[in-house]
């Protein structure tokens, strides 16, 4: 038991750092990956799903004032100030939080509930604003809940924001419609906590967690239903909706963030296909061709075997390879002679780029990160065009300097044993990022506009070289 | 029936802080024996059948949230009714305060003449506090300042003390029928 749970948590942290390395280095692409996960967990279309409720509410919202509210509304509004989430005011709010969570906070009768002083909360307000040190031996409890409280209410959006309204809705009425729409709405919402932006995410959560505890605390009779109605109009609610809409929607939200509340921290937690989905992208990142790589070793044989032997047989092979499969890559290069290859014809002579023989005529090609990117779903294609044969992804830079072709092939490795049987086309699409330099002849990104681009990293491999 | 009004209808609503007991005075007055439970609520209305002074009512109650930033869904009611139960707990300090820095700004702003009830509950409870517990000076201060019409101190689970709640309620709301139609009298022979 405490051994499988040990394992799914160590499973949970790396997939954590996955996606928040994608969510960090490459928003677009992270967002547009999840969007789509998003969209098939919920059955709707991205365009469904973003709906830009930003853009267009704001117009409507004015003509509903100017229409319908009286005039000492649009005083009331006006005099409203906005609070704002900056990194300042949510480390201000993380130490009320963590105030509120302390254990003899946490049992108050009706935390969170009960309105406590108003004018002790009106100071803490201002040195929340102010972000100066707040006086937390002056305040009950409930104070500090209601100043946490308001400070989310005033904010500009609710705190879950706009953008995603249309799939809050629907996860709503998939809950109170159905029962076992739980997983589901759970992987949803996972999503979405991962789509939001950073500073929301980063107060959320503690809060999330807060009101799970305070759930689960029996001695403040507070329940996740409770909680929920306090909190719903802050999390979801549109603030410029009239009474009678809020009265429509907070019923229906009510129990989506009861359960948001009831699932606390597994909330934030990764859902396992979008796990797997990044794992893959980053895979894909280090090793261009895995996926197809993957889809040919199944069929002819299991890859650990392989991976075991190499290292057991030749552990001069790979000699600082942390992953096995990344040896395997290279491995290949070397298991079919460069004798075949002159005598197909295919290839010119290759030009290994040792520190003697580095020719300086040869610039040598880098593709650009985001080309990377791009060609990455183009792998399947570059065995059966010729020319696009040429467009290799490399491995990252750590990699470049290690000397793994200085090593003689193999002649009867269990490796080149494999290859054989694999067909001729296949192989040149399994060729390593380190044999490159036969390629680089044709390469077509010879043609490409930016020539002096890679200029800088040819310089620091050759001195690395040398 | 020698009344030509057989049957009137008067909306009242409760509101006060959160968990000062406001459902419970509804629950109590329906009859309502359920278990108590703890959740907030958004709003209830209750509509109940009263005779009074040989007239009968219906009553109409609507419970209110007692979190403030349910302000709009609130006082979407405000305007219909024609008494306002204000509650508060006389252990709780602090929801006895609210009444003056938020409950009555608020209905006065949009209610400037509706007769208000003023309600203190946990009659039967005592805080170990001191400090915590509203003595009658106090709000009898703040009835004065405030023109309140009436107060009322019970044990939300008192059937009777709750029953006069609601008497009060009628009886606030015939008088401020008859002080209207004098002020029209008034305004009529003033011509």
């Amino acid at each position: 038991m405490s051994t499988s749970s040990l394992r799914r948590n160590r499973c949970q942290q790396q997939a954590e750092r996955n996606v928040f390395r994608l969510k960090n280095s490459m928003p677009n692409k992270f967002e547009e990956m999840v969007l789509s996960s998003l969209g098939k967990a919920v059955t709707m279309t991205t365009q469904e799903i973003d709906s830009q409720v930003n853009r267009k509410s704001p117009e409507k919202v004015t003509l509903k004032r100017k229409s319908s509210r009286l005039s000492f509304y649009r005083k009331s509004i006006k005099k409203r100030e906005f609070t704002q989430l900056t990194p300042d005011s949510i480390s201000a709010l993380t130490v009320l939080i963590e105030f509120i969570g302390k254990s003899y906070n946490i049992k108050d009768e009706g935390l969170f509930r009960k309105t406590g002083n108003i004018s002790r909360q009106k100071t803490v307000r201002k040195q929340l604003l102010e972000c100066s040190m707040i006086d937390l031996e002056l305040i009950s409890s409930h104070d500090g809940a209601n100043v946490l409280k308001n400070f989310i209410r005033d904010l500009c959006e609710p705190l879950l924001t706009n953008r995603f309204h249309n799939v809050y809705t629907r996860l709503a009425s998939l809950l109170t419609t159905e029962d076992k729409a739980k997983p589901t709405t759970l992987k949803a919402l996972q999503m979405l906590m991962l789509l939001m932006p950073s500073d929301n995410y980063c107060l959320l959560r503690p809060l999330i967690t807060l009101l799970h505890r305070t759930s689960k605390t029996p001695e403040n009779l507070m329940t996740a239903d409770s909680l929920a109605i306090i909190f719903t109009p802050h999390f979801l609610c549109n603030k410029s909706s009239s009474g009678t809409e809020l009265q429509t929607t907070t019923k229906t939200f009510c129990h989506l963030v009861a359960f948001m509340i009831e699932s606390g921290n597994n909330l934030f937690k990764i859902p396992q296909d979008l796990a797997e989905e990044v794992s893959s992208f980053w895979k894909e990142m280090e090793i261009p061709n895995h996926l197809y790589l993957q889809s040919v070793t199944k069929k002819n044989r299991p890859l650990k075997t392989l991976d075991d032997s190499v290292l057991t047989e030749s552990p001069k092979l790979t000699p600082k390879k942390k992953s096995g499969r990344r040896s395997l890559v290279h491995v290949i290069d070397l298991g079919i002679s460069p004798d075949k290859r002159r005598k197909s014809g295919l290839f010119s002579p290759r030009h290994r780029q040792s520190s003697e023989s580095s020719d300086a005529s040869l610039p040598e090609r880098r593709p650009l990160p985001d080309i990377v990117v791009s060609k990455v779903d183009e792998k399947c294609c570059t065995a059966k065009n010729q020319s696009e044969q040429r467009q290799w992804n490399f491995p990252p830079s750590t990699t470049k300097n290690k000397p793994v072709a200085m090593v003689k092939p193999i002649s009867r490795s269990p490796i080149s044993q494999f290859f054989r049987n694999v067909p001729q086309q296949l192989q040149k699409v399994m060729q390593t990022p380190r044999s490159r330099t036969p390629m680089l002849y044709r390469s077509p990104q010879l043609d490409m506009p930016h020539l002096d681009m890679p200029q800088l990293d040819l310089d620091d491999d050759r001195e690395i070289m040398c | 029936m020698i009344s030509h009004k057989s049957e009137r209808t008067v909306t009242c609503t409760i509101v006060g802080d959160g968990m000062v007991g406001k459902s419970q005075i509804c629950k109590t007055f329906i009859g309502d024996l359920t278990i108590e439970d703890y959740e907030a609520t958004v709003t209830n209305e209750h509509s109940v059948l009263t005779q009074f002074m040989g007239d009968r009512y219906t009553l109409r109650i609507v419970d209110s949230s007692g979190q403030h930033d349910y302000k709009d869904i609130r006082t979407l009611s405000y305007k219909k009714s024609e008494v306002f139960i204000l509650c508060f707990n006389l252990s709780d300090r602090d929801s006895f305060e609210s009444i003056e820095t938020f409950w009555i700004p608020e209905i006065r702003k949009l209610c400037k003449k509706t007769p208000v009830i003023l309600v203190a509950t946990g009659k039967d409870i005592q805080d170990n506090d001191e400090n915590n517990n509203v003595s009658k000076e106090e709000y009898l201060s703040v009835m004065d300042k405030y023109g309140i019409d009436a107060y009322v101190e019970c044990s939300s689970y008192n059937k009777e003390e709750v029953n006069e709640v609601f008497e009060d309620v009628l009886l606030s709301v015939i008088k401020s029928k008859k002080k209207r139609l004098s002020n029209i009298f008034h305004h009529l022979l003033a011509r």
